[in-house]
């Protein structure tokens, strides 16, 4: 089946993003190193210890990241965010406090109009988050 | 099990850039609200009634494509190059029809081949800016 996920670039932060995402959302965590790939002479030598490709994964839960910027340098937009579905009240609960710490609330956790929880924050690598627990929605 | 999506915003043309990968993943829409939709009495922040204000299209049984058009209030959409939509296909023949139908008046990046982790790799930029990696393996790691 053919799938989609987000793929984020962290700009030399990858490793320190992904294992904040570990420790925090939990998963397991496979980092491959520029250094460790065939990339590495394409690379100047200070990349050998960035992240060529890496994938948290926790069950349904997919996020990749690397830190390879293209040759145009990297630019943040604002076009992409992530949105999370989340399982139970207690787990977005958990999200939120945790995702925000060290970041900011964009728009605080409250009950929405459509019926689910939801909230809105940015982490402190300026990833937005976007957090929605529905009941109704849940088996 | 929370299952996270990329969510992206665009100036406005939301139902037009959705129209565009309804017609390449070839599922219909499970979710759209236009801020007309909105109960009585709510702010319109785009001005446009018309506008998305939730638009979800299934790729996969777990897997959903968002979006939105962004409020005015909240400034411009900027594009940035930190945010890339990863598709996994389901076989050869699927990877490369999704990446010849995403690039259809966009940009190829990395034309679709063979890359040293023993998948089929490419990259492109869509005609609505939007950045999308496509990879075919069989395992992944």
């Amino acid at each position: 089946m053919t799938t989609v996920n987000a793929y984020v670039n962290y700009n030399g932060r990858c490793q320190e993003a992904m294992n904040f995402y570990k420790e925090n959302l939990g998963g397991e965590l496979n980092i491959m190193l520029v250094g460790d790939t065939p990339l590495k002479e394409m690379c100047p030598p200070a990349m050998a210890n960035q992240v060529a490709h890496s994938m948290l994964v926790k069950g349904s839960f997919v996020l990749m990241g690397t830190d390879m910027t293209p040759p145009e340098g990297y630019t943040k937009g604002n076009d992409i965010a992530l949105s999370v579905n989340c399982s139970s009240e207690e787990e977005i609960n958990d999200f939120y406090n945790k995702l925000s710490a060290g970041g900011k609330i964009i728009d605080p956790m409250k009950q929405q109009f459509w019926g689910a929880l939801f909230g809105v924050v940015a982490d402190k690598f300026g990833i937005v988050w976007m957090l929605n627990f529905d009941k109704n929605m849940q088996q | 099990m929370a299952i996270v999506n990329p969510y992206l915003n665009f100036n406005g043309n939301t139902e037009e850039a959705f129209d565009f990968y309804r017609s390449v993943f070839g599922h219909d829409y499970c979710n759209i609200i236009r801020y007309k939709d909105l109960p009585d009495g709510m702010p319109d922040p785009c001005g446009d009634k018309e506008s998305i204000m939730h638009i979800s299209l299934p790729v996969s049984k777990e897997t959903i494509l968002m979006g939105s058009d962004r409020p005015s209030s909240l400034g411009p959409v900027q594009n940035g190059n930190n945010f890339f939509i990863s598709i996994q296909g389901e076989s050869e023949a699927e990877t490369k029809r999704i990446f010849r139908a995403l690039s259809e008046g966009g940009t190829i990046v990395t034309p679709l081949e063979r890359a040293f982790w023993g998948a089929i790799f490419g990259m492109l930029t869509d005609k609505f800016g939007v950045q999308w990696m496509i990879n075919y393996q069989q395992h992944l790691f």
